[in-house]
């Protein structure tokens, strides 16, 4: 894992907050083929280009700015204008889609009575108030004071040991905040003092560059020659890494990958790549390939790392800090990798305003932690998030966590609780209906959830009636409760329902006979 | 007027107080502003749309995965769905790609591929995944015209009826997708 | 070592301010006056300091020390040295640090000048003045410290916005800046009397010279500004309205009536309260100006990159840097309150509506501006306001404005008569109905808004003439005389109003009988635009000192004579990846021709935008002449002078 991955956990973010980026071709403001041949017409869309604004800009109106949007709006007025619309109607319009916003004018409305009324009342009230003036012919001497009649204070001296305390005490201060503020320990560096690290620097990039296409080049032909090493082929996906050539580095680690027979490590490495090729950003395909990952061996550092990564990318900081904080502990407690993690975890919980849960030192001790008390630990994150999808039952992606922390931790009731939790938060679901029931068949915990059966029961037949998994445990249900005739009626309906040759058939009939 | 004659007695006149009562006005409104900035509520690059509660423009697109069909708001008659106005060239709209995935879980997403290159659209898609039940092309932007669309991504939510509930504008983060638009699903009927 | 020496004067300059800020005003209370005497050398100290501070950060910028962290994020190594320089305040903070240098040196010159003032007064404003910089100071140290160091030092730095390696850049905000902090010590001397309790014909006469110097920088300071985005943006727009520009807007509209209300103040000891308020709401407004685009409040496309968390500790400096003022004024205003005794027609008269106009058209920039603001909070909703509502409101205000203008000056104090008018208002008639024959003369279908324009300006130049005429006598013996009798703010006056009239001539020029052609054309295309021929011969790259260039080569025919070659350029900068476009101008006293080169290749051909902008020039002109007008009318208060000299001017014909 490299330094590379630390970047990418910013750059997602980066990603994010570009908001409106231009298509990539050049426009301007108008030009020569946006113009009607009718100059009436044309010199119309001039002028109601004027009275446009342009949305994304900062107020420029659409006949200044070189914005796309200004561009296609110009030619909508135009088009507009073309089939005979009338200005009013050509406003009208763009109102209706763009709203109030896109006009520079804005609109006589509830909401601009008073900035139109405003220039009208100033006028008027300064009219009034200056003829009342006129009126109130005050004669009030007693508040003038001419210079004449002024105390003339005499221009005091200087007392000289005032001003050398006073300066010393101003000087002790500025010293005490520089102390504070300043950096006296760091020199100047002005740029002609700098040849010699400029020059360095720049033939070191450049000796830089070329060692790296070289050994591209020989790594190339190692993996052209040797085509069956994997050995060859991972190091051509370093080479092609460190020069940033993302196409090859993931071609050589597919090859690699098809000669393991698709090692989760190797795997893992071209899941970075993908993120790597993405500027950062973990891509769903890459999810996908860590999730396929995680199945085979989930104790696998890179794939945990970038599925930590994903979830932080998603503003997920709880399940950032969790997956991450579970590679801690997984990791030997002198891994390459554990300081970035540290640092990760540290800016995730602070991004995140979660409780940073155990320092360091803390997850230090975890990593010598006995299997049992590893499985407490992580247990508690888990009740952690349980805990908070008490308070927020519409939590969709928190409840499929839970399902999935239970699963790993087989803790079968929570995990029945969890499934019925997500099938609650999205009751137009089916599956999500039908998966809970079908954990409740099969862990066997009818007796304690009979309610909730009910109510999820209920919901599969009011959404899909003639779901297969749906009839079976209606049939599983009404046998519990002793209906042995009632789920003969629907098992016998659901058996000839199925193809001939479906492997469950025999089994229902030995269900069925076994009413 | 009688103050006028009260110069010296200091009391308060109602016109020497209208210029601090102004200030203190604009320094309202300038506080409230600062502090819903600061809380993240102010985006600046958020505009209402005027096309909410709206009837969804019934434009037809040539659709971007089957050749010679079209796709169009009509074909989602009697459910509710979102519409994700995307590009290739967008760099958000990757940053959004697992909410979409998501969200696509649980409801119906049309894309429209505004001012795309077909071929950009499609390797898009193999790069960052498909969440879309299906995507029209707008290679030149007439159909995000209909929609008021001023920049991608944009979002907007339709219920059963046609009618336009909801618009996003700009990525879908975490925030948008816990507190504007799973809320807004749910209150679906 | 030189930036931490920097950083150090900059910290020794507000523990000073903050002493300044308080001490002088204990010892005034107490009587411990060689406490109070220390603000003047106090007052020094931190503009020496200030000025260090800002020569070592000009030192790091000139000498690229990107360890500092203001130069590595807005310096390049490849910058022509000119832009290094001017990069220095082409940032937040670096144009942070350049107000608040102004600030302390118009604190400095006070300190030095008003010798004769009454020392009470000299000790207060002297303090406000502190109280405001050791606010600024400690915004400056504490959230924008253009000192900042970094501890790996970049090999190179991020590189200047591409817009601002401009000349422009170099002249605009210092000009404008020293505008708006000029302001300050108007501002300043209006709390200081507030505070004292006194407002008298004293004080104007020391406050006035300060306010005419920052008025005319502040003319001086938009007119450049408009300037640089009439060459600049690219499309030949000089006024967009935009809440930047509007920013700008307001002060100055303010300073003008605070300018000839201390007129009134000092020859009339009137309307005292109404220029005490005047002073604070001019530097409130340019404050607000300075500070609000910056908060990220408003959105405008001049702006520096705004930092909501900046703007909390910016609304706590505008909160107490005006609010405490307008309380004051609140609470001491109705104590200043003086006798009315002038009759309709008067100069008195005309000053207040010159003071009511200019406030009424501040109020409405201001409403216009924040509305949006106002509107988005109370229910959400988002508004434009864009120049057609400015066109809608300011304009007529303006207009009336104009109409009063040339009158106002003709009438006497205390009581005018209209007769003595007659000459002047029937010259003032004749020229609006010349300029509206002319005008109509001249073209078709001028809107009526555009001949009313006309009118006006018919009607301003020819009412100036009348007055000159008037107070002159050319037909009469010794108009020497006469013309060395007349006070120099007279003359200061007619320049400063004849300048409205050449911003007239600009504004409508352009603004009627502008010609634009948008073409594409290919290398031998020609195009007329208003009656001259623009070819264009060819278009080629070239390389500047930090950027290449697509430069078009445009010939420009009148006839068959050849009058200039025109040389738009598309400049792309390498350091900073961005693309600018350089119009070509050449600029005459009968209007400006204008090309830009567009998009464009040598197949396709290239998008020219080619222009002919009659008069435009005069826009600027005029604003020059403007300033000079009020450089004129400062000097020449000086020494005092019986009051009304042109009262007893006028008795005495």
């Amino acid at each position: 894992m490299t330094g590379f991955l630390s970047r990418c956990l910013r750059t997602g973010l980066a990603l994010a907050m570009l908001t409106m980026l231009a298509p990539p071709l050049p426009v301007s403001a108008v030009t020569p083929e946006e113009m009607l041949a009718d100059p009436a017409l044309e010199s119309r869309a001039r002028a109601l280009s004027k009275q446009l604004r342009c949305l994304v800009c900062q107020n420029q109106s659409i006949d200044d700015s070189d914005a796309e949007l200004a561009r296609d709006l110009r030619i909508e007025v135009r088009k507009q204008l073309a089939t005979g619309a009338s200005d009013a109607e050509i406003l009208a319009a763009l109102r209706d889609t763009y709203g109030d916003y896109v006009l520079l004018n804005p609109p006589v409305s509830p909401g601009t009575y008073i900035l139109w009324g405003a220039p009208v009342v100033i006028l008027l009230g300064g009219v009034v108030i200056m003829l009342a003036g006129r009126r109130r012919r005050t004669d009030n001497d007693a508040g003038i004071k001419d210079d004449e009649v002024a105390p003339a204070l005499p221009t005091a001296s200087i007392d000289r040991r005032i001003a050398l305390a006073l300066g010393s005490l101003v000087m002790a201060a500025s010293l005490g905040l520089y102390l504070v503020l300043g950096r006296a320990d760091l020199p100047a560096r002005p740029l002609a003092d700098r040849g010699a690290e400029l020059a360095a620097a720049a033939s070191q990039a450049q000796e830089a560059a070329s060692d790296r296409s070289v050994a591209l080049q020989e790594a190339r032909a190692g993996a052209a020659e040797t085509p069956d090493d994997v050995g060859a082929w991972l190091r051509l996906a370093m080479a092609a890494a460190a020069a940033t050539d993302s196409a090859t580095e993931i071609m050589a680690l597919e090859q690699a990958e098809r000669l393991t027979g698709g090692d989760p490590a190797i795997r893992a490495m071209r899941a970075e790549a993908m993120a790597r090729a993405a500027d950062g950003q973990v891509t769903l395909p890459a999810r996908e390939l860590i999730a396929e990952i995680l199945t085979v061996n989930p104790a696998e550092p890179r794939a945990l790392y970038l599925s930590g990564l994903a979830a932080y990318q998603d503003e997920d900081y709880t399940a950032a800090v969790g997956i991450w904080r579970r590679l801690q502990t997984l990791s030997p407690p002198d891994a390459p990798w554990m300081k970035l993690l540290a640092d990760n975890i540290a800016d995730a919980a602070r991004t995140g305003g979660i409780d940073p849960g155990p320092d360091a030192e803390a997850v230090a001790e975890a990593a010598t932690m006995t299997e049992e008390e590893r499985a407490t630990m992580i247990a508690g994150m888990v009740e952690g998030l349980a805990a908070r999808l008490a308070g927020e039952p519409a939590d969709v992606a928190g409840w499929r966590r839970l399902i999935r922390a239970y699963r790993v931790l087989q803790r079968t009731e929570e995990l029945q609780a969890a499934l019925i939790g997500l099938a609650d938060a999205i009751p137009g679901d089916v599956d999500a209906q039908l998966s809970a029931l079908e954990h409740m068949v099969v862990a066997r915990l009818e007796p304690g959830f009979v309610t909730e059966s009910q109510r999820l029961l209920d919901r599969v037949e009011a959404l899909d009636p003639n779901r297969p998994e749906g009839i079976y445990i209606r049939g599983h249900f009404a046998r519990q409760a002793g209906d042995r005739d009632r789920a003969r009626i629907l098992w016998e309906d659901l058996y000839a329902r199925l193809p001939e040759n479906a492997p469950i058939a025999p089994q229902l009939r030995k269900a069925i006979d076994d009413l | 007027m009688t103050g006028a004659h009260s110069g010296r007695t200091g009391r308060l006149r109602l016109s020497f107080i209208i210029p601090l009562a102004g200030f203190l006005l604009l320094a309202g409104f300038a506080t409230m502003a600062l502090m819903a900035t600061l809380r993240g509520e102010r985006d600046m690059s958020q505009l209402p749309s005027a096309m909410v509660g709206k009837p969804a423009p019934a434009i037809m697109l040539p659709s971007l995965l089957d050749e010679g069909r079209t796709v169009s708001a009509g074909d989602f008659a009697g459910r509710a769905f979102l519409v994700n106005v995307f590009a290739s060239w967008c760099a958000p709209c990757r940053a959004e790609a697992p909410a979409l995935a998501l969200l696509a879980e649980e409801i119906a997403i049309m894309g429209i591929a505004y001012k795309d290159r077909p071929g950009d659209s499609r390797r898009f898609l193999t790069d960052y995944g498909d969440p879309f039940a299906t995507i029209g092309i707008d290679r030149d932007g007439d159909a995000g015209m209909k929609w008021g669309v001023y920049g991608v991504p944009e979002t907007f939510l339709v219920d059963a009826n046609g009618t336009i509930l909801l618009r996003h504008a700009g990525p879908i983060d975490r925030r948008v997708l816990d507190e504007v638009l799973w809320p807004a699903i749910r209150k679906l009927p | 070592m030189i930036t931490e020496l920097g950083h150090f004067a900059l910290i020794l300059a507000f523990v000073t301010s903050l002493c300044v800020a308080i001490l002088p005003l204990v010892g005034l209370r107490t009587g411990l006056a060689s406490l109070s005497a220390l603000a003047a050398p106090a007052t020094l100290l931190m503009a020496g300091a200030v000025s260090f501070a800002f020569m070592a950060l000009v030192a790091a910028f000139v000498t690229s020390d990107f360890s500092v962290a203001l130069v590595a994020a807005h310096s390049h190594s490849t910058k022509p040295m000119i832009y290094k320089i001017s990069g220095t305040w082409g940032n937040h903070e670096g144009s942070l640090l350049l107000w608040i240098l102004i600030l302390v040196l118009f604190g400095g010159l006070l300190a030095l000048r008003g010798r004769e003032m009454n020392f009470g007064l000299k000790v207060r404003t002297l303090a406000v003045q502190a109280m405001v910089t050791a606010g600024f100071l400690a915004f400056c140290l504490f959230t924008s410290n253009p000192f900042a160091r970094l501890d790996e030092a970049p090999l190179d730095g991020r590189g200047l916005n591409p817009i601002l390696q401009d000349p422009g850049l170099a002249l605009h905000p210092p000009t404008l800046y020293v505008g708006y902090v000029g302001l300050s010590l108007a501002f300043a001397f209006a709390v200081a009397g507030l505070i004292e309790g006194r407002i008298d014909r004293a004080w104007a006469r020391h406050v006035r010279p300060w306010i005419s110097a920052a008025w005319c920088a502040l003319t001086a300071g938009i007119a450049l500004g408009s300037w640089w985005a009439y060459y600049e943006l690219g499309w030949g727009g000089w006024w967009f309205w935009d809440p930047v520009e509007n920013a700008s807007l307001m002060p100055w509209l303010a300073a003008t009536a605070l300018l000839h209300s201390t007129i009134v103040v000092e020859q009339r000891d009137r309307l005292k309260s109404w220029t005490v308020l005047l002073a604070i709401l001019a530097f409130s407004l340019s404050l607000v100006g300075t500070f609000i685009v910056r908060s990220g409040l408003l959105t405008s496309v001049h702006s520096f990159a705004s930092d909501p968390a900046r703007g909390v500790f910016i609304l706590g400096i505008l909160l107490a840097a005006i609010g405490v003022p307008l309380l004051l004024f609140a609470i001491r205003g109705p104590q200043l309150s003086s006798r009315n005794d002038h009759v309709l027609i008067s100069r008195e008269s005309g000053l207040i509506l010159n003071n009511f106009l200019l406030t009424a058209a501040t109020v409405v920039v201001l409403v216009g501006t924040f509305y949006p603001l106002a509107l988005e909070m109370v229910n959400g909703a988002r508004i434009t306001v864009g120049p057609p509502y400015f066109d809608a409101t300011f304009n007529p205000i303006m207009a009336v404005l104009v109409l009063a203008m040339a009158l106002g000056p003709l009438t006497a104090w205390r009581r005018g008569t209209l007769p003595s008018l007659r000459l002047s208002l029937g010259l003032a008639a004749a020229g609006a109905v010349l300029a509206i024959g002319v005008g109509m003369a001249l073209a078709n279908g001028i809107s009526a808004a555009g001949l009313a324009g006309l009118g006006l300006l018919g009607w301003l130049a020819l009412a100036i003439t009348g007055d000159i005429l008037h107070r002159l006598k050319p037909w009469r013996g010794g108009i020497g005389t006469r013309a060395a009798v007349l006070p120099m703010p007279v003359w200061g006056m007619w320049t400063a109003h004849a300048g409205m009239v050449v911003f007239l001539v600009g504004a409508l020029g352009n603004g009627l009988f502008q010609t634009e052609v948008i073409v594409r054309a290919l290398p031998g295309d020609s195009v007329d635009v208003a009656g001259k021929t623009m070819t264009l011969r060819a278009v080629e790259a070239r390389q500047g000192p930090n950027y290449v260039t697509e430069t078009a080569i445009i010939e420009l025919r009148d006839g068959t004579d050849l009058m200039a070659f025109m040389t738009p350029e598309k400049r792309f900068y390498n350091a900073e990846r961005q693309t600018t476009t350089e119009a070509a101008i050449r600029p005459r006293i009968g209007g400006d021709d204008y090309a830009v080169l567009g998009d464009g290749d040598a197949t396709s051909g290239y998008t020219l935008r080619l222009y002919r902008k009659p008069f435009v020039s005069w826009i600027w002109a005029g604003a020059g002449l403007m300033a000079v007008g009020g450089a004129m009318a400062a000097l020449g208060r000086r020494q005092r002078r019986p009051a009304p000299l042109a009262d007893s001017l006028r008795t005495a014909t």
